[in-house]
């Protein structure tokens, strides 16, 4: 469960202020996919990077599974807390294997000590994960992950944020950069995913229709303010037409 | 007799190769690793030299240079990571602000500004002798016993090196250098790996000042001037020939073919006459020069061929 309390997030250059986040309220119970809409500047980004620890916030606190998380490190944090990013480069290392750069997310929230960074039966475990998707990844294992596709680094990227149930998936218009054939591919492993292990996942999208079909909650965001809360039969009762509607209201 | 002084030379490149394959070796786990240049090679360098030089003058054994020297230097690279990723000044900054300050650290440590030992205290001197003992001409055993020991440090130093980056601890450094912010968000603490990646690299620069130091017979406070490039040149020129997608180990090795082949090209160049030893650095700045070209131009080969085949 995670729960944000009060948050405001304030950018202050000296010169001018700009609240981008206003005194946020949030609760998400175990296991619920809610997916975050919201124009430019609305806020989305930074009340990821807050939730993520990449930012701290202003004021306010953040819960998860009831502890106050801003006291924690940025490392613990990232032990709790899975992203995948927009851009398809920033969740693989190019220079290491398939097989490094999932052995490194299989050790998310471990000690990273002296014991082999692969084991053998890690090698089999990642493999079977792979061959679920059926592209022919888990032949690759030993290749640089930057000979990967944009959709190919996504579903690793993917695989890698749960390969270690996380408390929180964080999704930021993780299939944005992708064509319109694969991001589809992408987001039916994405709930695929998220579905198996019943994952608290939070997705920003900017496609109207994937906000509705996916997720169980729909939240709105503008200037910094939770606008729209909608979800079951409400949110399903949607239509992207609505949805735009109330961007242009 | 012309065969003889190739064969010198060839033996010669050997050792000289082998004991600057660590200074190569510090500079890739920086440059290529971490993909960040380190600046404090030189005054670390100098600072395992002056180290080691001035024990072995008062007299202790060379055993105990080869700790004190890697911890010397593993100072100066604490120094350098912290100033980087503590007080956030950029890393080059950092290195060349430690380089400075060694300088005045390693006149104070030798007394002077030059200082040498005796050649019977040098790690050296018991291989040398056991070779002579074998019947060996004194010279030529000399040149060997650089060979001996460059050898099997390197097999120490690169076996340690291939283990650590083997395990989920050095995994976890190379994806720091790869993509921080990738590594950060999968929970490493990227800024203890900078520090430790620093840490190793300098220890094992120092280490070959130590033993460059014995092999020239002695320090100063010059003894680290152009080994930055040097190792740079020996670094490219290994990965020019090191094939592609392979191990750590294996680069590591390749590494350690390019010393080898940049000190022959070196000592061959001065031994046949062609330029006198003034031009040594002349080359080496063109020897790291082409190295460095090679990827860029192969890339321009292979792009003509592939048109020339598409037509």
């Amino acid at each position: 469960m995670i729960a944000l309390k009060n948050v405001s997030q304030i950018f202050d250059n000296g010169i001018e202020k700009n609240q981008v986040l206003n005194s946020i309220n949030l609760d998400i119970p175990e296991g619920q996919f809610v997916t975050v809409i919201g124009g430019n500047g609305a806020g989305k980004s930074t009340l990821f990077n807050v939730i993520s620890g990449n930012l701290r916030p202003t004021s306010g606190s953040i819960f998860i599974d009831g502890k106050d998380v801003l006291r924690k490190g940025r490392s613990a944090r990232a032990a709790m807390v899975a992203c995948v990013f927009q851009d398809p480069n920033s969740g693989v290392c190019p220079d290491l294997t398939i097989a490094e750069n999932m052995a490194l997310a299989y050790a998310r929230g471990k000690r990273r000590g002296l014991q082999w960074a692969i084991r053998k039966r890690d090698l089999a475990i990642f493999a079977e994960k792979l061959a679920e998707f059926g592209l022919g990844l888990e032949n690759m294992l030993r290749k640089k992950a930057s000979l990967l596709s944009g959709g190919q680094r996504q579903v690793v990227t993917l695989l890698m944020a749960t390969l270690q149930k996380p408390k929180l998936l964080l999704l930021d218009e993780h299939t944005a950069a992708l064509d319109p054939r694969i991001a589809k591919q992408v987001m039916s492993i994405t709930k695929r995913l998220v579905n198996e292990q019943k994952i608290t996942t939070i997705m920003i999208s900017h496609n109207m229709s994937d906000a509705i079909t996916y997720g169980d909650r729909l939240l709105m965001l503008d200037s910094g303010e939770i606008v729209m809360d909608v979800s079951g039969e409400e949110k399903s009762a949607l239509t992207p037409a609505d949805l735009i509607t109330m961007f242009e209201s | 007799m012309a065969i003889d002084i190739f064969l010198t030379s060839i033996y010669g490149s050997l050792g000289q190769g082998l004991l600057y394959a660590l200074v190569a070796i510090g500079i890739f786990m920086s440059l290529r690793v971490m993909k960040k240049p380190d600046l404090t090679v030189e005054g670390t360098f100098a600072f395992g030299s002056v180290i080691a030089m001035t024990m072995l003058n008062g007299g202790a054994h060379y055993a105990t240079t080869l700790i004190v020297a890697p911890i010397g230097g593993s100072a100066a690279g604490l120094a350098t990571a912290l100033m980087h990723t503590k007080l956030k000044i950029d890393g080059i900054i950092s290195g060349l602000l430690v380089t400075m300050a060694l300088f005045s650290l390693n006149l104070f440590v030798m007394g002077g500004s030059t200082i040498s030992a005796p050649l019977e205290s040098f790690i050296f001197a018991p291989s040398r002798e056991w070779l002579v003992a074998l019947g060996m001409q004194p010279f030529n055993a000399l040149l060997w016993s650089y060979i001996i020991v460059g050898a099997i440090t390197l097999i120490v130093v690169i076996t340690a090196l291939y283990f650590i980056y083997s395990t989920a601890f050095g995994l976890s450094i190379r994806a720091t250098g790869d993509n921080e912010y990738m590594a950060c968000s999968n929970g490493v603490n990227t800024d203890s790996r900078k520090i430790t990646s620093l840490v190793i690299s300098n220890a094992i620069t120092g280490l070959a000042g130590a033993l460059v130091a014995q092999q020239q017979s002695g320090a100063n406070v010059n003894s680290g001037v152009g080994v930055l490039i040097i190792g740079l040149a020996a670094l490219v020129i290994g990965e020019v020939i090191t094939p592609k997608n392979v191990s750590m180990l294996t680069r590591l090795l390749f590494i350690v073919l390019g010393s080898f082949i940049y000190f022959s090209c070196i000592s061959l160049v001065i031994v046949s006459g062609l330029l006198s030893p003034d031009w040594t650095r002349l080359l080496t700045a063109i020897l790291a020069l082409g190295a460095l070209c090679v990827p860029k131009l192969r890339e321009i080969y292979l792009k003509k061929r592939i048109e020339k085949v598409a037509k």
